[in-house]
């Protein structure tokens, strides 16, 4: 605890930057608090101690700090410290001092018995709310509505006046609203309704009328609703826009049939308004007056219906939402879509799969949309004879929804689709989907069963076998891993190519050696690049795969160890600045000398310099000074010497 | 005798759409914003007519375009906006962004515009009955205070955050806010933008990806504003700065040279809100509030009555999250989320697309587009006053604890702490004359 005493301390030091001293009731302080606002002191000592008061006064500072309230430059000082002081003297000093000052000293003080909800004040601040002084008079007002309670209310009544206009009626004004929330919230609706009524009737302001009517709204218990209908339905400003507020949360399922039924009587833009708020109360029997404004002549219209049906709609309006989907264009198009997929009333997934038989070949398509991208797994089956059967534009469709929704149920259909297609592109599309499908599948562990996939790979027809080889790329599994190796080595060309095209694009952790074999060989190898490339993604980016850190630098050094492309040793210098750990800067930094990819080099060592700086600063700063010795490029310059002046 | 005004007019509260929709409340619709019925023009009847009072770094790129504000042009280069008064403190800031604002329309209207005019003193704009609404990015001291204010002169408004600098005053705000029925946006925009990563990652936690929620680590912890050194030496003002409109509410104390927009604060005041904001969202608590504080490692934490606890402070070893981001810890994973990121462990967990059986919150991918809409139908903006105070007060408990450094117990339904008079003489600060809320 910092005690001020015969030193002359600066006390706004104390208090001001010293803003975590631990308090408690100290009597000592507080006394010598007090013997400086008795002294001499200059205003800052004693602004600090008002300041440092607030936090430990108790009611022996309050006399001192009433008499700082006439002081013009010390009132707001002395309000600070007394307004948040629980005792009844603060309060007793604030309403004494209001005969002594005026002006802004007073308007401070009365702001302070505000916060303080002085209710005792309100004789006062009654009387003041009509004197001379607009900005008093204000305050007052503004305090008494703060204040709430029949004293108050009766006050401000008194004072307000329907040809009333300034500051101060804007306050009387505010402050009766603020009487009759207050009055709502604890109970007396009928009071508080009278106020409201009586500022909606005789208010001029267009501004304070639809706060009044707010007011009236939420304070008329059943009856809000029938006022909130009333004003949707009505022409006049201040009420619609406060009902269009409320129209989201007031009353129950029969206001939301009475608002739906004013839809077609209403001008475009509460149409529009009144559909975003019909969305948000979220009462699906809404529906059916919804789906009506969905062909309304004003494009903004039928938009917002559109939105709205995502929200509340149930299976029944799929089709019309579908035909829109395939029909409209632009924000109406986007709405149908997102609505397909935002429907969640009821079962969604049977109704839409249930239209597809009948429907036109671009409802197909949208449909088949919506259920992919709502994850509908329950209507991968479907999409299977979608895909096996349908038309070009419904067979796409549904071999995309597959890529998303194909569980391992489908894997060997899939498989089979393959070998079955008579069409190269087809065949293509079906063995891409079937390749994410596996990836997907891997990604999250599920099981499925690859036996049809190898036989497949070992029996089809060639081009069928060509185009399954490249889906072997997303599958981790031991057979999978024979059945590469064996085509990687067959002596037809065209299979031996696919699968080696295949092992550099795979994901499966177990063909690393296969592939590091391939990076390491024959540099004249074309696929020497992709296996490079496959090796580093394998080992450094692709988060589906965790690896040691000692097998990644293994990997890496090995093909290091070559005599590498500047492709190569870029893709090299890639994957070793993603391994935070010093062997990676040992391999890293030699590079440097290889004007060739210098630059590449000098970012892989600034990156891992950077991760390992704390537990190997010393290398971490020989690669760095090595960098800066050699590298021109401003920028990485500039890299290199933050992360090195961070290691100093 | 009942007043009726001409319903739907041309001043009305309601606007002619002019083609322009955004997204809705809580359904993932996704309608373009830039949908126009006619050739590109919209009437002037049918413009939203603005004033944007703080035209500095904040207010000058959300009037003209800045790396935050996603739009190019700014709300200046808006169809569906009229600007119709800057109002700044400083004389170059005003006249400067009036003259580019008037430069701006002249090029596309000719003459045919009605000017944007300059001033000083933000009551003028709240005087003019011509204008719908205000964007506030002013310094924070000022900022419950002019939105409270807006509010009662029948403005929307558009603030910048931190929402409020004292618990009182965030409270106070949210009732004026309420009482006149008004639209309000917090400058809280990553609901709205960064590709929707936060809402994504909301949805996640919300619906159940990483199991139960138990823990939030919000990288940055609490903070509030400080009493400022007053009664020192002073300096001349510099020449078109009006001083005392720049304190406001602030108390009396002369020019030291020090007009910046954040000074006498602590903590995470300016920053925290953004942290606490997808906090709160997440944790499905933007109606409520931590019911303890507590100090660790120097950093003001929470516990919610749900059990889950918010740590101000990074999860180890986990960089995502830093930039106005979080890490949700749950009992089968864990989501982080910054304003370049959205990442899991195990990964898998953002990668698959939110299903329609899963929690759906607000969508919009617009926050100023989001803010627009709403003031032409009145509905709830994604980051509305309530939502505001929440999150600024969970920032602002946190400053409470700072400065107390021990545990605080708090009520967040009465919003007061409990049994605990010394905190809640923190709650308030007694505001220069006449700017009390």
């Amino acid at each position: 605890m910092k005690r001020f005493f015969a030193v002359i301390v600066p006390l706004s030091a104390l208090v001001v930057f010293q803003p975590f001293v631990a308090l408690g009731a100290d009597a000592n302080e507080e006394t010598q608090l007090i013997a400086v606002l008795n002294s001499d002191h200059p205003l800052r000592d004693k602004d600090a101690a008002c300041a440092r008061l607030k936090w430990v006064g108790t009611p022996r500072c309050v006399p001192v700090l009433e008499g700082l309230l006439a002081d013009a430059q010390m009132t707001q000082s002395a309000c600070y410290a007394l307004e948040s002081m629980r005792c009844p003297e603060a309060g007793n000093a604030l309403r004494q001092a209001l005969a002594k000052t005026s002006g802004s000293n007073e308007v401070c003080i009365i702001d302070s018995l505000a916060v303080r909800n002085e209710t005792a004040a309100a004789p006062d601040l009654a009387r003041l709310q009509t004197g001379a002084d607009s900005a008093v008079a204000a305050a007052a007002a503004r305090a008494l509505g703060h204040m709430s309670g029949p004293e108050a209310v009766s006050a401000l009544q008194t004072g307000w006046s329907e040809s009333g206009a300034g500051a101060v009626h804007q306050a009387q004004c505010d402050g009766l609203l603020a009487c009759a929330t207050r009055l709502s919230n604890e109970g007396d609706k009928e009071q508080a309704s009278k106020i409201f009524k009586g500022l909606y009737d005789r208010e001029k302001d267009d501004g304070i009328r639809l706060a009044a009517f707010r007011g009236e709204i939420l304070s008329a218990g059943d009856g809000g609703a029938a006022l909130l209908v009333q004003a949707i339905g009505g022409n006049d400003a201040p009420s619609q826009g406060a009902a269009l507020q409320l129209a989201a949360k007031v009353g129950d399922s029969a206001t939301t049939k009475a608002l739906a039924d004013l839809l077609p009587k209403l001008p475009v833009p509460m149409k529009i308004a009144l559909l975003q708020s019909l969305a948000q109360r979220g009462d699906p029997s809404a529906q059916s007056s919804i789906v009506q404004m969905i062909d309304n002549p004003d494009v903004n219209v039928r938009v917002a219906a559109i939105a709205a049906l995502g929200d509340l709609g149930d299976g029944s309006v799929a089709l019309p939402l579908a035909r829109k989907a395939a029909g409209a264009t632009g924000a109406e198009r986007s709405a149908a879509r997102q609505s397909l997929v935002s429907l969640r009333h009821g079962p969604v997934t049977d109704p839409l799969l249930n239209l597809l038989a009948d429907a036109t070949p671009e409802v197909q398509t949208e449909l088949i949309r919506a259920l992919c991208d709502r994850g509908d797994a329950a209507a991968a089956p479907e999409m299977l004879n979608l895909a096996a059967g349908g038309n070009e534009s419904t067979r796409s469709a549904a071999l995309q929804a597959l890529a998303m929704l194909a569980g391992p149920a489908q894997v060997q259909p899939l498989v089979q689709l393959v070998v079955n297609c008579t069409n190269d592109d087809v065949r293509s599309e079906v063995a891409d989907v079937l390749t994410s499908v596996c990836q997907r599948l891997d990604s999250r562990k599920g099981q499925y069963d690859v036996q049809n996939l190898v036989k497949a790979v070992r029996t089809a027809p060639l081009d069928a076998r060509l185009a399954l080889l490249g889906v072997c790329s997303g599958v981790s599994d031991a057979s999978i891993r024979d059945v590469l190796r064996a085509a990687a080595s067959d002596p037809d060309a065209r299979v031996h190519e696919a699968a080696l095209r295949s092992l550099c694009e795979t994901h499966d952790p177990g063909l690393l050696p296969d592939l590091i074999k391939v990076a390491c060989g024959d540099k004249e190898n074309k696929f020497r690049l992709l296996a490079v490339k496959g090796c580093v993604r394998l080992t450094t980016q692709d988060d589906s795969v965790r690896l040691p850190v000692g097998t990644k630098l293994d990997t890496l050094k090995a093909i290091a160890g070559t005599s590498l492309s500047v492709p190569e040793k870029q893709l090299v210098l890639s994957g070793l600045s993603t391994v935070n750990d010093q062997r990676a800067l040992d391999l890293a930094t030699p590079m440097l000398d290889d004007a060739a990819v210098r630059l590449e080099a000098a970012k892989a060592v600034i990156h891992i310099a950077e991760s390992v700086s704390d537990a190997h600063p010393h290398e971490a700063g020989a690669a760095l000074k090595k960098v800066l010795a050699m590298q021109t490029n401003p920028a990485t310059r500039k890299s290199a010497e933050k992360a090195y002046k961070k290691l100093q | 005798m009942s007043k009726v005004s001409a319903g739907i007019s041309r001043r009305g509260f309601i606007r002619q759409a002019g083609g322009v929709l955004a997204t809705a409340a809580a359904f993932p619709a996704i309608v373009p914003a830039s949908v126009l019925g006619r050739s590109g023009a919209i009437a002037p009847s049918e413009r939203i007519t603005m004033g944007f009072i703080g035209v500095g770094g904040q207010g000058g790129g959300h009037l003209f375009g800045g790396a935050w504000t996603y739009v190019t042009g700014g709300y200046a280069g808006r169809k569906e906006v009229q600007v119709l008064a800057v109002c700044d403190v400083w004389r170059n800031k005003r006249e400067g962004a009036t003259a580019r604002v008037n430069e701006h329309y002249r090029e596309i209207y000719g003459n045919q515009f009605a000017p944007c005019q300059a001033y000083d003193d933000f009551r003028r704009v709240l005087e003019r009955k011509d204008i719908d609404a205000v964007l506030i990015a002013t310094p924070p001291h000022w900022h419950a205070t002019m939105a409270a204010m807006a509010a009662q002169a029948g403005k929307d408004i558009y603030c910048e955050k931190p929402s409020a600098v004292t618990l009182g005053e965030a409270v106070a705000m949210r009732a004026v806010v309420q009482r006149y029925g008004r639209v309000f946006q917090a400058g809280t925009q990553q609901r709205s933008e960064y590709g929707g990563k936060f809402r994504q990652a909301c949805e996640f936690v919300r619906s159940g990806r990483i199991g139960k929620l138990k823990e939030i680590y919000a990288y940055r912890d609490g903070g509030g504003i400080l009493w400022p050194k007053r009664f020192g030496a002073g300096r001349p003002v510099p020449d078109g700065l009006d001083w005392d409109l720049w304190l406001g509410p602030m108390p009396w104390l002369p020019y030291d040279g020090n007009p910046v927009a954040h000074r006498d604060e602590f903590g995470e005041l300016n920053w925290g809100q953004h942290h606490y904001d997808i906090v709160q969202w997440a944790a499905d608590a933007d109606e409520t509030g931590p019911v303890e504080i507590f100090m660790e490692d120097k950093r003001s934490c929470y516990k919610y009555a749900n059990g889950v606890v918010v740590y101000g402070k990074p999860y180890p070893d986990e960089p995502v999250g830093a930039d106005g981001g979080a890490c949700f810890v749950g009992t089968t994973g864990r989501i982080a989320v910054d304003r370049d990121s959205l990442v899991s462990d195990p990964p898998d967990l953002v990668r698959e697309p939110l299903r329609p059986d899963e929690v759906h919150l607000y969508h919009s991918d617009s926050h100023s587009g989001n803010f627009l809409e709403c003031v032409r139908t009145r509905q709830r903006t994604i980051c509305p006053v309530e939502v505001a105070v929440r999150s600024i007060s969970a920032v602002l408990l946190g400053g409470v604890a700072k400065q107390l450094n021990r545990t605080l117990k708090w009520d967040p339904k009465a919003e007061q702490f409990v049994g605990d008079e010394e905190a809640n003489r923190l709650m308030t600060i007694a505001k220069r004359a006449p700017w009390n809320i």
